[in-house]
């Protein structure tokens, strides 16, 4: 490359030297180049092919598709399939993400304090977000299984039950244990946002109110809580549009079922793409949870916003 | 009076947070137990949760001829490839936006984070599409350019703000003894970041590591199939060996394991940063 001195000026980049040079925006979009062309290619693009897709009459056997205008959207709305699985997904993203973030608040509290063993211990409690969605599914179906499952065992070593549970077994127990099951698995990633937001709490401002004689539940209620406020907006935004979209662990843990119970709108995707073999179709429903999501963001995002100005 | 109960504290509190850890960890922690007992006593009526002796038997079979030997080398592959090439991409692109100064740029950045409201099964559906027509499906290099997509927003957010805190003076200082751009970057740059380079690496790893539907997707040839893959055929059929499955259960859990370990520290971090500026 080139070894002869250059201006000192020139190698204080970026602070004294001229900005946006032409130099700089080559080897600037050069450099992000490959980032831009992997999303655009694999995210991007899709999201514009489903919408296509959504709007012809493609199945994984024909050739040829022929545009159908908002057909798949009509029968969709119309079917009962749809709106079942739509229902369970608000049961199950609903029941997870408040279930998250009352165990994510409550590890996070814990953990927000000094204490011998804390680094590590803190640190390991987001394991079960980490653990491929596979091995999670093979240790609870194991484990909650009615004949050697350990958890029919404590359960009724504990006299909590009198006869071992199915839980898998009838509609409701299948929905509650999904939900269980994907709150384990989820529920790390609102321990660290909180936990992250609670470590930049200055010390003083609980200092100050344990002299003005607050006691640790007023303490909670008049610092904590509203430190918290705007990471719990956002932790419960994330998780719910990232829960609305799961697709693992209910499809490996029931596969929808029993009858339909548990079966959310990325496993009727699924089902309609491989099993029926309706892109078309598979392609519609996603771009209807797409759109959901969005409008859900946004309505979220105004409602808090309308409610901080008048606060 | 106080002192006493200060001391106490300092006691209790741990033990206070460690039985809660063990509790919520106990799915996990009695599937290591478990993994660790003689091969008939894995499944017993009534369940036992501390294994009679402690043997590597499971692990055994697991590993052994019979075993999953195969699919563990395709996912260290797959994990492994994912990771070096996601991580690749996303130093160029942090750099880029750390060191540069160019027009959209704010723009590019947010739109990288914009990807992470898509439904997974929305890329998947097309992306299985045209995978197919280039013939990409049942093919390594398919499943990482997959598994690299859904990494890259993450890494690169990462590495971003590892560039950014780097003290600019050094390279500043490189630059002035007359080292060229690149040997800046090599020399000063990523070994400054190489925390937040091995972060990258090991986050890309455990997530292709862990990918369930873009495997089940694009990998239907069984001698490519991927861990998860191969061990979600494997439950449920009759003729279980759960003493193999469920070793291959806690050796899976292995590098999350080590991921959490290690990367608590950034990602609490990452998100406390993201926290702060949402």
């Amino acid at each position: 490359m080139t070894d002869e001195p250059v201006p000192v000026a020139r190698a204080l980049y970026p602070s004294i030297a001229p900005r946006r040079s032409v130099s700089q925006q080559v080897a600037g979009y050069g450099l992000l180049s490959p980032a831009i062309v992997a999303i655009a290619l694999l995210v991007i693009f899709p999201v514009g092919y489903s919408a296509w897709l959504s709007l012809t009459d493609t199945t994984l056997l024909s050739s040829k598709a022929h545009f159908v205008g908002l057909a798949n959207y009509v029968d969709l709305v119309n079917s009962s399939e749809f709106r079942s699985a739509l229902w369970n997904g608000v049961v199950y993203t609903v029941a997870t993400t408040v279930l998250s973030v009352v165990l994510g608040v409550a590890f996070a509290l814990l953990m927000n304090r000094n204490f011998i063993g804390r680094r590590w211990l803190s640190a390991i409690v987001i394991l079960p977000y980490l653990i491929p969605s596979v091995a999670t599914v093979l240790i609870f179906q194991w484990q909650l299984d009615p004949n050697y499952g350990i958890f029919n065992q404590i359960l009724l070593d504990l006299h909590l039950i009198d006869a071992p549970v199915a839980w898998l077994g009838s509609p409701t127990l299948a929905m509650i244990t999904v939900i269980m099951v994907s709150t384990w698995a989820f529920f790390p990633i609102v321990y660290i946002m909180v936990l992250a937001r609670l470590q930049t709490i200055r010390p003083s401002l609980y200092a100050a109110a344990r002299v003005d004689g607050a006691n640790v539940f007023e303490r909670f209620r008049y610092i904590t809580l509203p430190q918290l406020r705007n990471v719990l907006i956002l932790a419960v935004l994330l998780r719910s549009i990232w829960i609305f979209n799961s697709f693992d662990m209910i499809w490996l843990l029931t596969g929808g079922g029993p009858q339909g119970s548990t079966e959310n709108l990325p496993v009727l995707v699924y089902k309609s793409v491989l099993l029926e073999q309706s892109l078309s179709k598979g392609a519609a429903t996603a771009m209807m949870m797409f759109l959901i999501l969005a409008l859900f963001s946004v309505l979220y995002l105004l409602a808090f916003r309308r409610r901080r100005k008048s606060a | 009076m106080r002192s006493l109960r200060r001391h106490v504290g300092k006691v209790v509190y741990p033990l206070i947070a460690l039985a809660a850890t063990l509790v919520i960890l106990f799915p996990a922690i009695y599937l290591v137990l478990t993994s660790l007992k003689p091969p008939y006593d894995v499944i017993t009526i009534p369940p036992q949760i501390l294994p009679s002796t402690l043997t590597l038997d499971n692990f055994k079979a697991f590993f052994g001829s019979g075993g999953l030997t195969t699919y563990i080398w395709n996912s260290l592959f797959v994990a492994t490839c994912t990771a070096v090439l996601s991580t690749t991409i996303a130093v160029m692109a942090a750099y880029s936006l750390t060191h540069f100064e160019y027009r959209g740029k704010q723009l590019l950045s947010y739109l990288m984070l914009l990807t992470y409201m898509f439904p997974p099964i929305l890329l998947a559906i097309p992306l299985f599409l045209v995978f197919a027509q280039l013939h990409l499906t049942d093919s390594y290099f398919g499943l990482i350019l997959a598994d690299t997509a859904f990494a890259l927003p993450f890494c690169l957010w990462l590495l971003r703000d590892f560039f950014a805190s780097n003290p600019r003076e050094l390279e500043h200082a490189a630059r002035i003894d007359g080292a060229s751009a690149l040997r800046t970057v090599v020399a000063v740059t990523l070994p400054l970041s190489l925390p937040g380079v091995a972060a990258s690496l090991l986050f890309a790893f455990v997530l292709s590591w862990s990918d369930y539907l873009f495997a089940v997707l694009i990998v239907s040839r069984q001698s490519l199939f991927t861990l998860p893959l191969v061990i979600s055929t494997l439950v449920g059929t009759f003729t279980t060996n759960w003493g193999m499955i469920i070793a291959a259960a806690a050796f899976m859990a292995i590098p999350p394991l080590v991921a959490a370990l290690l990367l608590f520290k950034y990602l609490l971090k990452g998100f406390g940063v993201a926290a702060d500026s949402g």
